[in-house]
């Protein structure tokens, strides 16, 4: 699977669970690769509810909030923190990683308190595959191979890490098909792309 | 194994495309889309960039409008917030205030509050690259001081100088009763009428503007701080160069050889020389600190040498010696490069050094290699025992430093600025004079890791808005001024401005000068000190108090000041005046191997403008933007010259003097800011050319109305947009070596241009064919009428150069105007060996020499080493400085002379002040003692930079709603006794928490800034460990130079019953007579060769002075 296709696929998970669903995302979600992720959710009303302004905000985006604000928490360091305390300033660790890779992240468009938020590991992901795949074509085979390098590390020490057991927690507790599903769905993606990874990148 | 078939997701791989774009933006690469600088700036590889793309600040386009929460909404976060609150923040560039490094700042201005949140860096100033060291970052605790003056302020009527009665006044009537006051005086037009209105410099922190003010006024009365501050340090550069200060490369050398703290942890441009020496010692240099002290840089160098205090010459002369016997010097360099062929070709000059014992024998040719055995005669017997027993340090450190002199080669730089220069009597030569021998020895001058002149890097360009106005360039002043540049000291690098009080008491001396023919003033009739606070700083405060007080003296004071002082006390009117963020200044320094320049600017006037705000007045919009954004009535010094020149001064431009302020584009206006700066910034050629790139741009991406608006104003005014949008630029890179430059011939006219040999002319032509070559010396020069002109060096290739600034053309080993002057022996770089030559050479001996120890509880005093968290006066109105300087200034002695002494930690010292020339004591002030194995036994070290005191708490303005306060956050309360010449001064309140009250007036988030300042019911400190020590110095004017020499001798003894710390008892009948001691037993007055004044190749700052005001007046 070539990089450009694997930032796309992480962008789709990204945008899912950053924030609440606007036209675009619900276009997304129903067009051919909304379909090809998410085949259960088409098969229910929640496509076209999410059509509705009104009953999108009341039932996807009430399903968001309680899954990334009220009853879960989507942050790297709630899960591994001892304190589970979320760490908000400059010295997360992912908002490190970020910086020492020249990134930094817009928390206000995020609408996220810390740059650990599962949304925002999901688009460095994307970010990260959107930068091999320009390297790539170029073409730096070297650089690109670096940054696939970058790609493994990033998923072992950060997202996997944690992100596991809030899509475990997602698929449990969410009272929509979309989120269940796009938990599941996600979950599978990324552990099967850093098999991936393992698999090709010579340690 | 492969647990999870990714083949799965193939077919959604394969409809992926475009979905990217589903992404909220979150994560982004630092990498602006069109770089900040990239089109307009030349190529430069030293911004904070990470593999050429990455940085840590705003991308440029988006200063307009960046969006972040503050930290107090990241303090409310976690489960707890309620929502997330962003700031629409405009990055509104300017330059730093708080120390002459002036470093790049950004004022992040909130567009909704109009209040500044914070300064951080500016990454387009390639001086700091985007570094700031905490007095950068504290101007935001500055701009919002509680105790800043928040309006103009006048002395109450029938109240006296240091009464502390004051009333409100408005702007206009106090421009009114100044300019009427200058107006009268100027209107005499007679000698002392050009002396009358005195400007006196403390921070200058701009470049050409304020001389300018001083130029058009017609009066040679533009005073400056540099005398207590860097006069001895430039002399010596003047003396090899004739540069006003050296320039180091510290990034690329091996060898990083500080005399002092001074660069690396606290002194000049330190933030910028940190990180170049921090740079350089990542690539392997060597770190060399001499100092008697363990301060922050010697604790981490390589090797640290704690020489007692003047003792510098010795050393540098014993490492050069011995280079010169091993022959391990850069012959090439110095047989081009110095003036060796005047030293041998001056045969008394010889003898003299021979008859004082310096040499053994004449030398008998005029080849180079005679020359070589002359040094070796002359140095060689300098060597590093000796040197390691003059300066009281174990020989093994000096043989280490020579290890590193050789390991470094030519790449060993140093910089000679404050520390010796500025504490020891013969500075100049303790530092710079020896210093360079050892350093342009090694072939260390000019190039790439070595030591450079300022020439090149450095842009003085503020003066030179001449085109925006009616009269271009104000005409040269036809007087001379006696009280900056008395007739003892014609070498003085910069004018006597410590002593102006001196003198004005010392009708002795004035009758002395008028008898013989001089026109020497008795009085002033306006006085303006400018970020300047002498009462406090400069040595034997309490004469400056006695001549401020004094209204016959000195007529009408007035101090345009962001803040309180000491010396505000004693002023007719107090003018706010904006700090770092509320003015326009041009400044550049030649801080690292560039050439850049930085624009001060007023913050939330450019906010304000941007967002489409116009002011009613456009020659008052600085004013009027503080108004609105409720700041207070606080203006700036350039719109305050323009206005008080143009309206009040010469209104009807009868003095001549308006024609320098109206503006040319609408004649009978005053100039504007924008027409100003814009004629100041296109002078640079690089600059102009970006200038106009930027402002065509910005025409044709305008979209909106305002956009359209700023599009027109950048077509207008394009040199000074780009400087508003950016507050910096480069406008060269890799400055070295400009002494090899070519000499710039024109081969039409047959002529060629060339500086000419005195410092007030313009540059001279000459025709090409009049160029003569000196085979012997390789100089090109001219025969004029007046004599030979040097003007350049026939280089190895044949090539026509400049040199340097000299009259040799070339590295002026040997002075020989120094010996024209008076003073023969020390014309070369020299410092005696035997206890005979030490009484000889009393000018170039430290006041702190060893020798005077003679006492067991006799010290040398250090007070002149800096605080990296403060800066003179103007820490004081900063709470976050406070808090971590806490205004404590102990006395710092090795642990074992404590012991001897039987002096405890925290105890209160009795320190006895006394002078080694008249033998006279000042009087003594009480420390607190702190015993510490950082310093040299013998020495003793405490800061003059803190001992603050203000004398009320409470000043009561008749119908203003609240008290004004004076340095809350900074200073105790004290009380002053005077008996005569016997002045006291003890603190009898420390400093204390307190609530801040908004005001009616200025509404919730003005003056005085009650939202900003809720944390000051937490002072944790109480000031009452400093002192006020300068006002028991005795006042040292070194012979030559003219810097006052810091360093005191001083007796130690148990604190008397009764004393605290802080006490203090000054004579100031003493300090008068050591002023005269020192300036009647050790000065060789003017006039020189030719009558004059002062020799006319050396610069004289700050106006242009006629070639007849160098000639002194003789009674017939």
């Amino acid at each position: 699977m070539d990089a450009r296709a694997r930032s796309g696929l992480y962008a789709f998970f990204s945008r899912i669970f950053v924030r609440e669903l606007d036209d675009a995302a619900v276009e997304a979600l129903s067009g051919p690769l909304g379909r090809e992720l998410l085949p259960e959710l088409q098969g229910t009303d929640e496509p076209a509810l999410a059509r509705d302004p009104e009953r999108r905000v009341a039932v996807l985006d009430a399903d968001f909030v309680s899954l990334t604000i009220v009853n879960l928490v989507p942050y790297e360091s709630f899960y591994r923190r001892n304190d589970a305390m979320v760490e908000g300033g400059v010295t997360n660790p992912v908002a490190q990683f970020l910086k020492s890779y020249g990134f930094e992240t817009d928390l206000a468009q995020a609408r996220a308190l810390a740059s650990d938020h599962v949304g925002i590991e999901l688009e460095t992901m994307a970010i990260l595959c959107a930068h091999e795949a320009e390297a790539a074509e170029r073409p730096d085979v070297a650089y690109a191979a670096h940054i696939r390098g970058v790609q493994r590390s990033f998923l072992s020490e950060h997202l996997l890490a944690w992100a596991p057991m809030y899509f475990f927690a997602v698929e449990r507790c969410a009272h929509t098909t979309l989120y269940r599903e796009a938990a599941r769905v996600a979950m599978r993606f990324v552990a099967s792309d850093y098999e991936a990874l393992c698999a090709e990148v010579t340690p | 194994m492969t647990t999870i078939a990714r083949r799965e997701f193939l077919k959604a791989a394969a409809l992926s495309a475009g979905a990217a774009t589903l992404t909220v933006g979150a994560v982004r690469s630092f990498i602006p889309q069109a770089r900040a600088g990239d089109v307009l700036a030349p190529k430069h590889d030293k911004l904070p960039v990470i593999d050429g793309n990455f940085s840590s600040y705003p991308p440029f386009e988006k200063w307009s409008s960046w969006r972040e929460m503050s930290g107090n909404d990241w303090k409310r976060g976690g489960l707890l917030r309620h929502d997330v609150r962003v700031h629409d923040h405009m990055l509104v560039p300017t330059i730093c205030n708080n120390c002459e490094a002036v470093c790049g700042l950004t004022a992040w201005v909130d567009k909704e509050t109009l209040t500044v949140r914070k300064f951080m860096g500016n990454p387009l100033h390639t001086g700091s690259q985007g570094r700031n060291c905490a007095k950068g970052y504290a101007v935001q605790s500055q701009m919002y001081d509680p105790d800043r003056i928040p309006f103009p302020l006048k002395r109450a009527p029938g109240s006296k100088r240091g009464e502390g009665k004051w009333v409100r006044t408005t702007w206009d009537e106090a421009l009114a009763t100044i300019g009427g006051k200058m107006r009268e005086t100027l209107t005499k037009g007679d000698a002392f009428s050009k002396k009358a209105i005195m400007h006196h410099v403390g921070r200058p922190n701009e470049i050409g503007f304020t001389p300018r003010v001083w130029a058009s006024l017609g009066q040679d009365c533009q005073n400056s701080h540099t005398n207590i501050c860097s006069a001895s340090g430039r002399l010596a550069s003047l003396l090899w160069v004739n540069d006003d200060r050296s320039s180091p490369d510290w990034e690329n050398a091996r060898l990083i050889l500080l005399v002092s703290s001074h660069a690396a942890d606290a002194g000049h441009y330190f933030q910028q020389s940190a990180g170049q020496i921090a740079r350089a010692r990542k690539k392997g240099a060597k770190l060399v600190v001499l100092d008697p002290r363990l301060s922050n840089s010697a604790g981490i160098a390589d090797l640290w040498i704690p020489c007692w205090p003047g003792s510098e010459a010795a050393i540098h002369l014993a490492i050069a010696g011995r280079l010169i016997r091993e022959k391990r010097y850069d012959r090439a360099f110095v047989k081009t490069w110095w003036n060796w062929q005047d030293l041998l070709d001056d045969k008394a000059e010889l003898e003299l050094l021979r008859d004082r014992g310096f040499l053994s024998k004449l030398p008998t040719g005029g080849t180079f290699e005679d020359f070589e055995a002359l040094l070796v005669d002359l140095y060689g017997r300098y060597s590093l025992e000796w040197a390691a027993e003059e300066a009281r340090v174990p020989v093994q450190k000096l043989q280490k430093l020579y290890e590193y002199v050789v390991y470094a080669g030519d790449r060993i730089t140093s910089f000679y600025w404050r520390s010796t220069a500025a504490g020891n009597r013969g500075g100049w030569m303790s530092s710079g004079r020896t210093g360079i021998l050892l350093l342009s020895l090694t072939g260390n001058f000019g190039g790439v890791g070595a030591l450079g002149v300022e020439e090149g890097r450095i842009l003085p360009i503020g003066g030179k808005g001449g085109a925006a106005t009616t009269g271009e360039t104000p005409a040269k002043v036809n007087e001379w001024n006696e009280l900056s540049w008395p007739p003892e000291w014609p070498l003085a690098s910069y004018e006597l401005s410590f002593l102006l009080p001196h003198l004005l008491s010392d009708e002795e001396w004035q009758k002395r000068w008028r008898d013989k023919g001089l026109s020497v003033p008795s009085k002033l009739a306006v006085w303006i000190p400018r970020q300047y606070n002498p009462v406090w700083i400069n040595p034997d405060g309490f004469r400056w108090i006695e001549v401020l007080r004094d209204e016959k003296k000195v007529e009408l004071t007035f101090n345009p000041s962001p803040m309180w002082s000491e010396t505000n006390w004693f002023m007719d009117y107090i003018l706010p005046v904006g700090i770092s963020g509320e003015r326009h200044d041009q400044h550049s320094e030649p801080t690292n191997t560039e050439a850049w320049t930085g624009f001060r600017q007023p913050v939330l006037r450019v906010a304000l403008e941007k967002m489409g705000w116009t002011p009613k007045d456009p020659a008052r919009a600085t004013l009027e933007a503080h108004m609105k954004a409720g700041l207070g009535e606080i203006w700036e010094e350039n719109e305050l010259w323009i206005n008080l020149l143009f309206h009040h001064v010469d209104p009807d431009g009868k003095l001549g003097i308006r024609q320098f302020w109206e503006s040319r584009a609408n004649p009978g206006k005053p100039v504007t800011i924008p027409e100003y700066y814009d004629a100041v910034f296109g002078q640079l050629v690089g600059l102009k050319k970006a200038a106009l790139e930027a402002a065509e741009k910005k025409d044709k991406t305008a979209t909106t109305p305002l956009d359209r608006s700023l599009a027109a104003f950048a077509k207008r005014f394009p040199c000074y947009d780009l400087m508003r949008d950016r507050g910096a630029w480069t406008e060269k890179v890799d400055v070295y070596k400009i002494h090899e430059e070519e000499l710039h011939v024109d081969d039409a006219k047959k002529s060629i241009k060339v500086k000419a040999p005195q410092f007030w002319a313009a540059g001279v032509e000459y025709p090409t064919a009049s160029v003569k070559t000196d085979a012997r010396t390789r100089q090109l020069y001219v025969e004029t009428p007046e004599g030979r002109h040097n003007i350049g060096v026939v280089a190895e290739d044949g090539k026509w150069t400049t040199g340097f600034g000299t009259p040799s053309r070339k590295m002026e080993f040997y002075a020989r105007w120094m010996k024209d002057w008076g003073w023969p022996e020390y014309a070369i770089p020299i410092y005696p060996r035997t206890e005979e030559q030490r009484k000889q050479m009393v000018h170039v001996v430290s006041q702190v020499h060893h020798s005077y120890m003679t006492e067991p509880n006799a010290f040398a005093l250090n007070p002149i080493f800096r605080l990296s968290y403060n800066i003179h006066t103007r820490g004081g109105n900063s709470k976050w400085l406070m808090e971590i300087s806490q205004n404590h200034n102990p006395i710092w002695m090795a642990t074992a002379d404590a012991k001897r002494l039987g002096f405890a930690r925290g105890e209160p010292v009795r320190v006895r002040v006394v002078d080694t020339l008249s033998g006279k004591e000042a009087g003594y002030f009480v420390a607190q003692c702190q015993p510490t194995e950082g310093m040299a036994p013998g020495v003793l070290a405490c800061s003059h930079h803190a001992g603050r005191w203000r004398l009320m708490n409470d000043i009561a303005i008749p119908g203003f709603e609240q008290p004004l306060h004076a340095l809350r956050l900074a200073a105790p309360r004290a009380e002053m006794h005077e008996e005569g010449a016997t002045k006291h001064l003890s603190y009898v309140e420390g400093i204390k928490p307190f609530d801040v009250a908004k005001t009616k007036e200025f509404g919730d988030r003005g003056w005085p800034f009650s939202q900003m300042n809720g944390d000051l019911d937490n002072i944790t400190w109480d000031g009452l460990s400093g002192v006020w020590q300068n006002a028991v110095h005795h006042p040292h004017p070194d012979p030559v130079s003219g810097m006052h020499c810091w360093h005191q001798k001083v007796l130690l003894e148990k604190a008397a019953p009764g004393d605290r710390i802080g006490d203090l008892k000054v004579d100031i009948g003493a300090t008068f007579a050591t002023y005269q001691a020192w300036r009647d037993q050790l000065c060789r007055p003017a006039p020189g060769p030719g009558g004059l004044r002062r020799p006319e190749h050396l610069k004289r700052p700050w106006v242009a002075i006629t070639r007849e005001a160098y000639k002194m007046p003789t009674k017939a």
